[in-house]
Formats: structure tokens, sequence, C-alpha cells
């Protein structure tokens, strides 16, 4: 699947991952990954300035951690994030309800 | 060049450096040292990512931040001028230097631009529809932040320059017009956060982009409108304020000089005309 086609869901798709549990950038990307059964073609760059805007719109939080000697910047959800993936949880499934009954 | 040092590169052409770019380097460091074949994708496009994504988010929080630091200001300068009657009012006698008229005249002429600045700010900044309207939302708070910053100045001013009132007003008015400096300035630190990221990018819609529904078809004549409203409210406030009719009908000349020339000059800045 293009990044183009996954454009509006990323937010979502990161929310619904980091609901599992706290995770560094690549452990997010890896669980996107292994979770869509690596149906998503991701520039793996590109994960992280999303990181950094839900971060900064208040739906994650991060902090430092070490690891392996390295800095490590681990993400986590917050209550405003868990409330938005809800939301968009709930949008989804009308969608996909939605274009589901039309498509057959 | 290695990717890193590259990517450095490209974040401070977006606009991004300091602690910011030292945060994204070491994410994406371990990145790489959790896979060296990673996909991270070209440098640029990363950077420019960042610069995308984080605009946005910075604009509307500078905005909020420029409003909030306004309010703060706005309410400190009110309470001061409120608190004029029951402090003795005002001397009847002419001033005793040029200061204490001016700096009331200075307080309510940037007072009035900061208002304007501000809440036109706040109102492109939350409903930005491009790039343009980013930068129309920063050039605003910036005029705001600096009107906020002369009115508060301007009644630290008065405070200083009315040696006939009494010390606790005078007290109250000097804090009233220093206490919002360090939340202005902090407002001012985030609407450049937000400009150094965001590119000089076409031409933003002008104050029909501000305006609901049919008011936006007619932005020349809203602006006219509330003008006059303002120019009434300094006339009335002047004719039962002061009991003449000639002092409201000198006072709303004042005012409606005032909101012409702010206008011609900075009317193209907010984006009040094209």
């Amino acid at each position: 699947m293009k990044a183009e086609t996954l454009k509006g869901h990323l937010d979502g798709l990161i929310l619904a991952t980091l609901a599992a549990g706290p995770a560094h950038g690549y452990a997010v990307i890896e669980q996107l990954k292994r979770r869509s059964g690596g149906a998503f073609e991701l520039a793996e760059g590109t994960v992280y300035p999303v990181l950094h805007r839900l971060e900064a719109e208040g739906l994650l939080a991060s902090s430092w951690s070490e690891a392996a000697g390295r800095k490590r910047r681990v993400y986590r959800l917050t209550r405003r994030g868990r409330s938005a993936l809800e939301g968009r949880r709930r949008e989804w499934r009308a969608f996909s309800g939605a274009v589901e009954a039309v498509l057959g | 060049m290695s990717f890193l040092a590259d990517l450095r590169r490209e974040l401070a052409r977006n606009g991004i450096r300091g602690g910011l770019a030292r945060r994204i380097e070491l994410e994406l460091a371990d990145h790489l040292a959790c896979d060296p074949h990673a996909s991270l994708g070209a440098p640029a496009e990363i950077a420019e990512r960042f610069a995308v994504e984080l605009r946005v988010v910075r604009t509307r929080r500078a905005a909020i931040a420029t409003f909030g630091a306004l309010a703060l200001s706005g309410s400190l300068l009110c309470l001061s001028v409120l608190a004029i009657a029951p402090a003795g009012g005002t001397h009847g006698g002419a001033p005793r230097s040029l200061v204490a008229p001016f700096s009331g005249l200075g307080m309510i002429a940037f007072g009035q631009i900061a208002f304007v600045a501000g809440l036109l700010a706040l109102v492109r900044g939350l409903r930005p529809r491009g790039v343009a309207d980013l930068g129309l939302a920063q050039r605003r708070a910036v005029v705001a932040l600096f009107a906020g910053g002369l009115a508060s100045v301007c009644l630290a001013a008065n405070a200083l320059a009315a040696p006939e009132m009494p010390v606790w007003w005078r007290a109250l008015a000097l804090a009233s017009g220093l206490l919002p400096l360090p939340a202005l300035g902090g407002a001012l630190e985030a609407t450049r956060a937000a400009a150094a990221i965001t590119p000089d990018s076409g031409r933003a819609a002008a104050l029909e982009g501000d305006l609901p529904g049919p008011f936006g078809m007619h932005p020349g004549a809203v602006l006219a409108a509330l003008g006059g409203v303002a120019v009434s409210f300094v006339v009335l406030q002047g004719v039962f304020g002061e009991g003449s009719l000639v002092e409201g009908l000198v006072r709303g000349a004042i005012e409606a000089t005032g909101l012409i020339v702010a206008v011609l000059l900075l009317g193209r800045v907010l984006g009040l005309r094209r």
C-alpha cells in the first residue's frame, strides 16, 4: 500500500500502535509493518515528523531513555490521545462499513 | 557526507535548529542503530516533512499564546483604568509633563491595535488554509504583541508620571504595566519559532478570509461598520461620561482619525486590505 493511500490514516494507525504500550520510533514503525502484514510501504523517516506533531498536539507524550548506551525517545499515548483514538476508530468503522455496503 | 550530517543541514535549511534538531538527529541515529539498512528516505524529504507537520501546530500555539498574553495585559490595563475613580480620579488642571497625556493616548491606541491584531491572529491561526495563512497569522501576532507591549509600557509610564495619584494606584498601574511583559515576550518567542519553519509563500486571503458566510463577501463594509461602532462608542462615552457633546465629538474625531491612520499603516500587514 502506497504512502499516499495511508495519508489521513497514519495518525490513527500510530495512535493505535501506541495504545499497546510505550514505544520508540523504530518499534512503532516495526509494529505498524508487522500488524499490517507488511502491507504499508512507509518511508520510515517520515513517521517521525508525525510523532512530533502528535506530541505537539498533546496526543502523545515522550521522554528519553537509555538503550545500549544510546539515547532513545520513547512515546506514549496521553489521555487525550486515547480519546482521539476512540474517535478515529468510530469514524473508521462508520466509513469502512459504508464503503463495504456500496462495494459489496 | 553521512545521512545524519545531511539531515542536520536540511533541517537547518528548513528553519529547524537547536534542541529540536538535536533531538531529531538522536532519534534517527537510534533508528539507524536498530537497523543500519532502514529505508528512512531522503534527508531533504524528512526535514521538509518536519517543517510541514510542525508549522501549523506551532502557529496555532503562538496565536493562542499571543491572545492569552494580550488578555492578561488587557485585563490588567482595564483594572488600572477602572481603579482611577476609586483612587480619586485624574486631577483637572494642565498636566505637569507630556508623558501623562501621551502615555494615556498610547494606552488607548496601542491597546486597540493589540486587541484587533490579536483577535485576527487567533482567527487565522486556528483556521489556516495554507502556508500563506500561517504567515499572515504570525505577522498579525507580531503586530499584536508589539502593540500590547507598548500599551503596557505606556501604562507603566503613566503610573510614573502621575505623582498626584495615590501610591497604591501608582503601584497597581506600574505592576499592571510590567507584569504582562514576560508573557508577551514568551508569545513573541513562540511566534518566532513558528515563523522560522514557515516559508514566505503566496498571498493569503485578506479580511474576507476571516469573516463567516455573507460577511466575507463585503469585508470593506464590515470594516467600516466596526469602525463606526468603535467611533460611536467613544462619542457616547465622551457625551455621557464627561457630560459634554463637544468633548464626545472631539474624542470621536480623534478615534476616527486614529482608525483611518491605523488601517492605512497596518492594513496590508494585518491583511485587512490588499
